[in-house]
């Protein structure tokens, strides 16, 4: 074994064994449990990391259905995972929810995204997907909100029932093909012919399961409802981690298993998909400008953000898929930051809906001042990593001749602005009459936590080109025409 | 040649907002700041001057910034032109504004201040910028900068009007990146080349259609930040903002940003050829010409002395736009002179506006009777600089018309005519002002024939019941505090010196190797016909 699997292993285990710990001490610091487990699993996946970017790709099947596999791709999933669980850690810690059930479930959450994400068979994707519906509703459930339950009932329906096709999906291509692992299924499966109509049922299965979890319109009931209940730290996970580990499994399942081959001779399902995503960029767009309420915004937001990443994979070239991969990177900071500084506002002053948000400026400038930040960068404004996803997304889809997909791209700005703005405008020109808990109410780690995500989303931006040059490799393998 | 002094250039007004953040407890911290970094970015910028007067280009490159494209600076003299304005302006205004702030008691005023800072960096970003998306890049942090200005005052009136510079400006921002992208679908490279990149003419004359979007993107993106009609409509409203910002607004960075990236598509992007040969130039021509004398037309309109100045901006920038529209060598000189012509003339103008509504709490024309008996220096500098705009020979607004006339004059016998003509214009909207300041009393003002009204005007009431509202002082008394008039004698001085010897002021210069870089060699022996 070598040191990339046992890394592998690794950042799948370690979660787990804090989850544990925590299930087995005498309950009295389940906080610090978590960040001892994620810190190390931290510094494990900064490990596996670096040993993908030296070493290149990795492989290792432990049996029939359950194999990982790791390249510089997934490593940037795992990364965006584990920032985003350590830093709402530092948001938690005096906000809470501060139960045992919640740390295990959320350190539950981080090893099922770390699984789907490592996972090299389709069957094993399936499994930690299950685990993460699981714990995704464990995490809703976590206060004490009206409706939680419930919202939670329909999350893990919704959401099983995705897994599900999925997996319809997937018994399809295995019952054609003789096998779940992701690279000898895509060679067998160019066997049995991409235009198969069974070959196409179990692509669009799989697909259509996938989407639900990923929520794109219309299939984003789901999301909504549990951004709008779940506490803040949860809403951060499930707009930022949780729709980006589908797209992964997406990702992966559209050119693993179906290659661009698969694509090229079925445009109708290539077209159909890019519309879908289209419209789920407009509509979701659209929407976010009916909501008073920030995390009701912030939901909509997202599902137009996933619209854009998935037509940008769909666009299928190398530009556009790095847009796509940095786009899903950067919106899960940004929105979980965004979930976060929501969180600090409604803990500071109550406020939630927008007529509440006039004034905060001059109260908390920090605070705004990482909103102001992130807004931007939600936008897409130049040079922050909102803009250079898009940039990259809509490059592609010029070499691609695909003018609608760039033109879409370039007036989501417009119409993410339209809402954004709004909010921008209460905070720094409205006049404050609210509550104010007063500044001790939110502690520095908190406010650190958003501002460096702030500062993040504008560094990634600007060192786009660093991330390019160590997915360029991963990319390239992943829209290559499949050899044979 | 590497050099970073054009990155720091643009660094300083960046560090300046950190100062100024830190140091927000302490007025003079805050408030001095920007004088400090100011001079300093003068200095830098001017320390640049015999490189590119003698055919360098400073640049500085700070690696790749998306695939294909670097994020580089460069000092061309384009970018030197706009960059000497932005910066030598930048020490006037910070000195100003802190006349302003303080006569004003403006609030918010380390927000107002850091903003400032931003626009100018930005500003400064967009002057230096050697390719189109770090040109972006800037150009939208201008707006990220301006906004809060505009929005400042935090009335519903002003934020109404703040929602609508940003859906115009960001708007006009996304065009821009949606023409940038097509520039690079179609030739791999956006970076400023005299003359246009190369092989874009080429690929513009292959596929015709995608180019002209292109360019078309390109020009009314930077249109609407040039207040070009019919894209125009948010300037004369953002005077809500504080008349510093105002002047920022319209002298220093935002509109300047604005013609400043159409000379850029047009000189440096497309280039002449290929702006021609897509049929455009013609249009962009005629476009200009109609907002000049539209603009001053409506400018004849407003008594509210900031709207006529906003309209009388409207058709300025249209100056320049013409110019380039142009595209013969006197005529994209005297655009580009323009730029810094119209600057100095229209910020000296809006400093008095502020001086005069800081001391008097006049905002009409009017109101004006008399006023130039109490602040005869402000109004004396209002009359230099509406001189110059008029084009008044010895004023700096005479130089670049006069370019301007030249080139025209070769293309079509109708250029000369629409500048003839609103020059008139000019002397009709200005000349009123300067006369009710020093040749009239409150007590005997005629009323000023304003196109709203009824004709020959409506009888000055509101002039007589807002005649005594200040108080009259001895000629040697105080006129305004000195933040304020200091600044406003520089300018003037400024204005005439350009005019006087425009040749001698590496204004000229640049304006002439930038455009001759692009459009060739300038004829020096006269209008040829």
């Amino acid at each position: 074994m070598s040191l990339a699997v046992g890394s592998m292993l690794a950042v799948i285990i370690l979660p787990v064994v804090g989850a544990l710990a925590i299930t087995l001490e005498d309950r009295e610091r389940p906080w610090l449990l978590a960040t001892g487990a994620l810190s190390l699993t931290a510094v494990l996946t900064g490990a596996l990391a670096t040993i993908m970017i030296l070493d290149g790709p990795a492989t290792y099947r432990v049996a029939p259905g359950l194999a990982f596999r790791s390249d510089t791709l997934s490593v940037t999933i795992g990364l965006l995972d584990i920032v985003l669980t350590l830093g709402i850690l530092a948001y938690t810690r005096t906000a809470g929810p501060h139960s045992e059930r919640f740390y295990v479930a959320y350190l539950l959450f981080t090893t099922a995204v770390f699984g789907v994400v490592l996972s090299g068979d389709l069957v094993g994707t399936f499994l930690f997907l299950l685990l993460l519906i699981w714990a995704t509703g464990r995490l809703v459930e976590c206060t004490e909100k009206a409706g939680v339950a419930s919202a939670a009932r329909g999350y893990r329906r919704t959401a099983t029932l995705g897994a599900l096709l999925y997996l319809a999906g997937v018994v399809t291509a295995a019952w054609l093909a003789g096998s779940t692992n992701a690279d000898r299924l895509g060679v067998r499966l160019a066997t049995v012919g991409h235009t198969d109509s069974l070959v196409v049922t179990s692509f669009v299965l799989m697909s259509v399961g996938l989407a639900l979890l990923v929520a794109l319109i219309p299939l984003h009931g789901w999301l909504v409802e549990t951004h709008a209940r779940a506490t803040d730290p949860v809403s951060a996970l499930i707009s930022g981690v949780l729709p980006a580990a589908a797209v992964y499994a997406f990702l992966r399942v559209l050119f693993d298993v179906f290659t661009i081959d698969f694509l090229a001779v079925n445009p109708g399902i290539t077209s159909g998909i890019i519309y879908g995503a289209l419209v789920s960029l407009l509509i979701g767009n659209l929407l976010a400008y009916a909501q008073r309420d920030i995390k009701g915004m912030l939901a909509y937001s997202t599902i137009s953000q996933f619209g854009l990443v998935v037509a940008g994979l769909l666009v299928a070239t190398e530009t556009a898929v790095f847009g796509s991969v940095i786009q899903l990177f950067g919106h899960g900071i940004v929105k979980g930051a965004f979930c976060l500084v929501a969180g600090i506002i409604a803990i500071r002053f109550d406020a939630r809906t927008i007529d509440e948000f006039g004034g905060l400026a001059d109260r908390a400038p920090l605070v705004a001042g990482a909103f102001a930040g992130l807004a931007v960068a939600m936008i897409g404004l130049p040079p922050t990593v909102g803009f250079v996803g898009k940039w990259y997304i809509a490059v592609g889809a010029l070499e691609q001749g695909l003018w609608i997909v760039a033109a879409f791209v370039v007036i989501s700005t417009l119409l993410t602005l339209g809402y954004m703005i709004p909010f921008l405008d209460r905070v720094y020109f409205g006049t404050f009459d609210g509550t104010d808990h007063g500044p001790q109410t939110v502690t520095r780690a908190m406010v650190l936590a958003v501002v460096l995500a702030a500062v993040l989303s504008l560094a990634i931006g600007l060192g786009s080109v660093t991330f390019e040059s160590l997915l360029r490799e991963a990319i390239e393998q992943l829209v290559a025409a499949p050899v044979g | 040649m590497t050099d970073l002094r054009p990155l720091v250039a643009i660094t300083i007004a960046f560090l300046a907002i950190v100062v100024v953040v830190a140091g927000r407890r302490q007025p003079t911290v805050r408030d001095g700041t920007p004088v400090v970094a100011s001079l300093l970015t003068v200095a830098v910028v001017a320390s640049m001057l015999p490189d590119v007067l003698a055919g360098r280009t400073p640049t500085a490159n700070l690696g790749t910034l998306v695939a294909g494209i670097d994020f580089s600076v460069q000092a061309d003299p384009l970018g030197m032109l706009f960059a000497l304005v932005v910066s030598c302006l930048w020490v006037v205004t910070s000195v100003y504004s802190i006349g302003y702030t303080r006569g004003h008691d403006l609030e918010h005023r380390t927000r107002y201040t850091a903003a400032l800072c931003l626009s100018i960096g930005s500003g400064l970003g967009v002057a230096f910028a050697s390719n189109l998306l770090v040109l972006v890049i800037f150009y939208e942090l201008t707006t990220v900068g301006t906004y809060p200005l505009v929005a400042h005052k935090g009335t519903e009136r002003a934020r109404a009007v703040g929602y609508e510079y940003v859906a115009y400006v960001i708007g006009g921002g996304t065009l821009v990146v949606g023409g940038a992208l097509i520039v690079y679908t179609l030739v791999g490279d956006v970076a400023f080349a005299p003359g246009g990149i190369a092989g874009l003419a080429d690929a513009a004359s292959a596929s015709p259609g995608p180019a002209t979007v292109a360019i078309v993107a390109l020009l009314a993106g930077f249109a609407v930040k040039g207040a070009i009609m019919p894209l125009h409509a948010w300037l004369p409203r953002a005077m809500v903002a504080p008349t510093t910002v105002s002047g920022v607004l319209h002298a220093v960075v935002v509109v300047k940003s604005g013609v400043f990236g159409i000379a850029r598509t047009v000189l440096e992007v497309f280039g002449p050829e290929a702006t021609a040969g897509l049929g455009v130039a013609t249009p962009l021509a005629v476009v200009a010409a109609t907002t000049i004398l539209l603009g001053s037309l409506l400018a004849l309109r407003q008594d509210d002395l900031k709207r006529r100045l906003a309209y009388s901006t409207v058709a300025h920038l249209s100056y320049v736009v013409l110019g380039v529209a142009l595209l013969v060598p006197a005529a994209v000189v005297g655009g580009l002179l323009h730029i810094a012509a119209h600057a100095v003339a229209k910020l000296a103008l809006f400093f008095c506006v502020g001086a005069l509504a800081i001391e008097t709490d006049i905002k009409k024309i009017s109101e004006m009777a008399g006023v130039g008996r109490r602040m005869p220096v402000t109004m004396g500098v209002f009359a230099v600089g509406a001189c110059s705009l008029a084009g008044l020979p010895l004023f700096v607004g005479f130089a670049s018309k006069w370019y301007l006339l030249l080139g025209g004059a070769a293309i079509h016998p109708l250029v000369p005519v629409v500048l003839i003509v609103s020059g008139a214009l000019n002397v009709a909207y200005f000349w009123p002002i300067v006369y009710t300041a020093f040749f009239e009393r409150s007590a005997d003002a005629d009323p000023k024939p304003l196109l709203e009204g009824p004709l020959g005007g409506s009888p000055g009431s509101e002039a007589t019941s807002a005649g005594h509202r200040w108080e009259r002082v001895s000629p040697n008394g105080r006129e305004a505090r000195p933040t304020l008039v200091v600044p406003l004698v520089v300018l003037a001085l400024g204005v005439v010196a350009l005019g006087i010897w425009p040749d001698s002021l590496v204004i000229l210069e640049l304006a002439r190797a930038a455009a001759e870089a692009s459009v060739g060699p300038l004829q020096t022996t006269g209008v040829t016909p």
